[in-house]
């Protein structure tokens, strides 16, 4: 069940341009926005919007459940599994 | 001093109440009358934003010294001008202007069919004046403004006039992501996003690009996620010309592909942008309302 995990770090780092990260980086718990963890901002939260749309036909539009999702890279795969996601 | 946008515009609450007043007591021609005294009042009353217009006269425009001191009473005038002006339009005195429109049938188009599109302008002559042409479709409009500045100013507009009452409001904060959502949920529904592409709060994100022969910041957000969506953008300019005529003008921004060789879209956008903002101010420079830094001439 991890695969989903580093697949996501590897996306991130791809579409966020996190050029020198690599996914043993990313933890997988820590929080992608604010002044701890990744430390993403908005513009990096449109790129995720459109990553999950684009790579598993995932829309996310309503701002509660967003943050919750969005929280670190465990909240994002297991929101993709509970969609019925087996890759 | 840093040179960043705070998030407030001049003329805030009181500003806006003082023009409805004179507004409904005494009438559009009389409001005017009394802006030139209130213009020239905010001469030495606001010594920063007469600093920054003066720079901005004397270094961008190149004008003379004479020339520079008048343009700012013309810009206050201007300014107190296109509040009265918002405020008049959608209080039922829409009849007392002209609006004239440029390549707005595609932009009528894609509200009718609900598309989606991204429209951007900036805080240059008086996009607020448009109601009347978005209303015609409906609550569709969603103007994506910075939270602390929204909120007193729309508490007044609410109260007196039927100012935004055709549009939504996103609130953006920069500490947090909902507005993203909001965004990407309302071109989902084929409803239209409108930024204003010129000011900034993030100091993190921003692009660069030549406006005026001046090398000038601006906020990355609105040009990526226009060049992101699938929604047509187009930039959207309203200035007030003479005759009480309002000129409305769309002009369709050419999104490019995503390559590793050219250019990034979202620099492609704003330099297309700042290509027909340079042609609107050189026509109008009277009506460029940025009160702060934007030059970068106070920046180290």
């Amino acid at each position: 069940m991890e695969n989903l995990e580093s697949k996501l770090k590897a996306q991130l780092i791809d579409a966020l341009n996190l050029e020198d990260m690599t996914p043993e980086d990313i933890d997988t718990e820590a929080p992608l926005f604010g002044d701890e963890g990744l430390g993403l901002d908005s513009i990096d939260a449109l790129e995720i919007i459109l990553l999950l749309d684009k790579e598993y036909g995932i829309k996310l539009a309503n701002p509660a459940e967003g943050k919750k999702v969005f929280y670190s890279v465990r909240t994002m795969a297991d929101y993709i599994r509970s969609t019925g996601y087996e890759g | 001093m840093a040179s960043e946008w705070k998030g407030r515009s001049r003329g805030g609450k009181t500003g806006y109440m003082i023009f409805i007043f004179l507004l409904r007591n005494l009438g559009l021609g009389a409001a005017y009358a009394l802006l030139s005294l209130v213009s020239l009042y905010y001469i030495p009353a606001a010594p920063r934003s007469t600093a920054e217009i003066w720079r901005y006269a004397r270094r961008i425009l190149h004008y003379g010294y004479f020339r520079s001191a008048f343009f700012i009473y013309r810009n206050y005038f201007a300014f107190g001008q296109s509040i009265i002006d918002k405020v008049a339009i959608s209080s039922g005195l829409e009849d007392r202007f002209r609006f004239e429109f440029e390549g707005s049938d595609p932009v009528s188009e894609a509200f009718r069919s609900r598309t989606g599109i991204v429209t951007i302008g900036a805080h240059f002559g008086n996009w607020a004046a448009g109601e009347p042409f978005f209303r015609r479709f409906g609550p569709s409009l969603n103007i994506v403004m910075y939270d602390n500045e929204s909120a007193d100013i729309k508490e007044v507009l609410d109260k007196n006039s039927e100012y935004g009452k055709s549009f939504k409001i996103i609130p953006v904060n920069k500490d947090n992501i909902a507005h993203v959502f909001m965004i990407t949920e309302a071109l989902d529904r084929g409803e239209a996003v409108s930024f204003l592409g010129d000011r900034y709060l993030n100091e993190d994100k921003l692009l660069e690009t030549t406006l005026l022969g001046r090398n000038v910041k601006f906020p990355s957000g609105p040009f990526l996620i226009s060049s992101r969506m699938k929604a047509p953008v187009y930039f959207y300019f309203a200035v007030r010309e003479k005759g009480r005529c309002y000129r409305f003008r769309f002009v369709k921004a050419d999104i490019p592909q995503r390559s590793k060789e050219g250019p990034r879209p979202e620099q492609a956008v704003l330099e297309q942008f700042a290509s027909v903002l340079s042609e609107e101010i050189l026509r109008h420079p009277e009506q460029w309302y940025n009160y702060y830094d934007f030059w970068g001439f106070r920046r180290t």
